[in-house]
């Protein structure tokens, strides 16, 4: 009850970002955000230290102009994301309420694609690894490239769909690297 | 000093020699298992470890479990989270599939529970986005949320496969039993496996770290 209070109340509280109209989401804004802050957080956010993925994968896309949903104003509630100076949407900061979000949002706002080929920069992949039973990480699609000496299974240079992530910091690398088989993923674009 | 001051000196030099020896030696078998264990068996169990991932993205990828049992088991004394038991009650509850899942519940049924639960979510996404297509529409979003399975999420679309190799960091072995903390590249976990008579099999994971 508490954090619900707290979170209709800091409503008001400043926004990294200011909404746009729909139809309108800047993915290159979304995607220049993401390098910027991929290796050093911004200090306007909370950082979750090794828990930080998701939040970051939500500062994209709010730098893209994506609107927050404020809904009833509970926290809990997963058809909600927003951002508040003390407060935030489970879905904003935890992978596996962000992609029930994406789901309660589907055709409206995101799109579940077939494929990462299928993603722009902007989008975002979610990934539940073979030792859990729910997603527990996400990573910010930042368009076809070359991957960085950030990379563990690919050799730097590798050319092929890029990401980055938080918790590990990574910048440009593949948009599977590094994780096991038996990773089951995600792919969401956003069609706002 | 005395006779019977050096007989006793000498006899709490023996009994620290002693309770100094009994005490490294327990320290000793404690910390060095894994030196124990014959470099042959030590590959098996990694293995094991390994065969186990390409087992499960398999399963996942062909939506079949039949081989599952070739690298988990269910084992007494290796109780599921109560996340885990809970997914797979949900599962055990919902489904026709019920012959494919073993009674008791394990690490076994848990993987078995999530090719289920994934099979019905894929199933019933085909279902629903033919059915639209034939009246010349694409699916709604209640249509779309209806395909979901016990976690409340559709089935993830793709699975990775790759060859895998994990670096183990630390292996234990008591009689029958081994514990095995492993890095996969994304999770450092702890494996517990058990020697059944077909061999070893893992039994339960918990992540100790995750850090993709």
């Amino acid at each position: 009850m508490v954090s619900v209070i707290l979170a209709t109340v800091l409503w008001s509280a400043s926004t990294p970002a200011t909404p746009v109209a729909a139809g309108s989401y800047n993915r290159s804004a979304a995607v220049v955000y993401s390098n910027t802050y991929a290796k050093n957080p911004n200090p306007a956010y909370r950082y979750f230290g090794t828990n930080d993925c998701t939040n970051f994968v939500s500062q994209g896309m709010l730098a893209g102009g994506l609107p927050q949903v404020y809904g009833d104003g509970y926290i809990q509630n997963d058809y909600n994301w927003f951002y508040q100076t003390l407060a935030n949407t489970h879905s904003w900061s935890a992978a596996d309420r962000l992609n029930v979000h994406f789901h309660q949002h589907q055709y409206s706002r995101y799109q579940l694609k077939g494929s990462p080929s299928q993603l722009l920069g902007g989008d975002v992949i979610i990934f539940q690894f073979p030792t859990f039973q729910v997603p527990t990480h996400s990573r910010f699609v930042v368009g076809m490239g070359s991957a960085s000496s950030d990379s563990r299974t690919y050799a730097p240079g590798t050319y092929g769909l890029l990401t980055n992530q938080h918790s590990d910091p990574k910048i440009h690398i593949i948009w599977d690297d590094n994780l096991p088989a038996g990773t089951t993923h995600w792919s969401w674009q956003v069609i706002w | 000093m005395t006779r019977q001051g050096i007989r006793l000196t000498r006899l709490s030099a023996l009994l620290l020699v002693l309770g100094a020896s009994l005490a490294l030696g327990l320290h000793w078998r404690a910390t060095s298992a894994a030196r124990e264990i014959a470099p042959e068996e030590q590959e098996v169990i990694k293995n094991v470890i390994d065969r186990s991932y390409a087992v499960f993205a398999s399963g996942l990828v062909d939506l079949d479990s039949s081989k599952f049992d070739s690298v988990y088991v269910n084992a007494p004394g290796f109780q599921l989270d109560e996340g885990r038991a809970s997914f797979v009650q949900q599962v055990r509850e919902r489904y026709v599939a019920k012959d494919e899942l073993p009674n008791e519940d394990g690490w076994l049924s848990f993987r078995v529970a999530q090719v289920i639960d994934r099979r019905y979510s894929i199933t019933a996404y085909q279902q629903a986005e033919a059915a639209a297509k034939a009246q010349g529409r694409a699916m709604t979003k209640d249509e779309f949320l209806s395909t979901a399975g016990v976690t409340g999420q559709v089935a993830a679309p793709n699975v990775i496969q790759r060859p895998m190799s994990v670096d183990v960091i630390e292996l234990k072995l008591d009689d029958n039993r081994a514990e095995v903390v492993y890095d996969d590249g994304a999770v450092t976990a702890r494996a517990f496996l058990i020697k059944t008579d077909d061999g070893w099999r893992i039994a339960g994971v918990d992540a100790l770290d995750v850090h993709p």
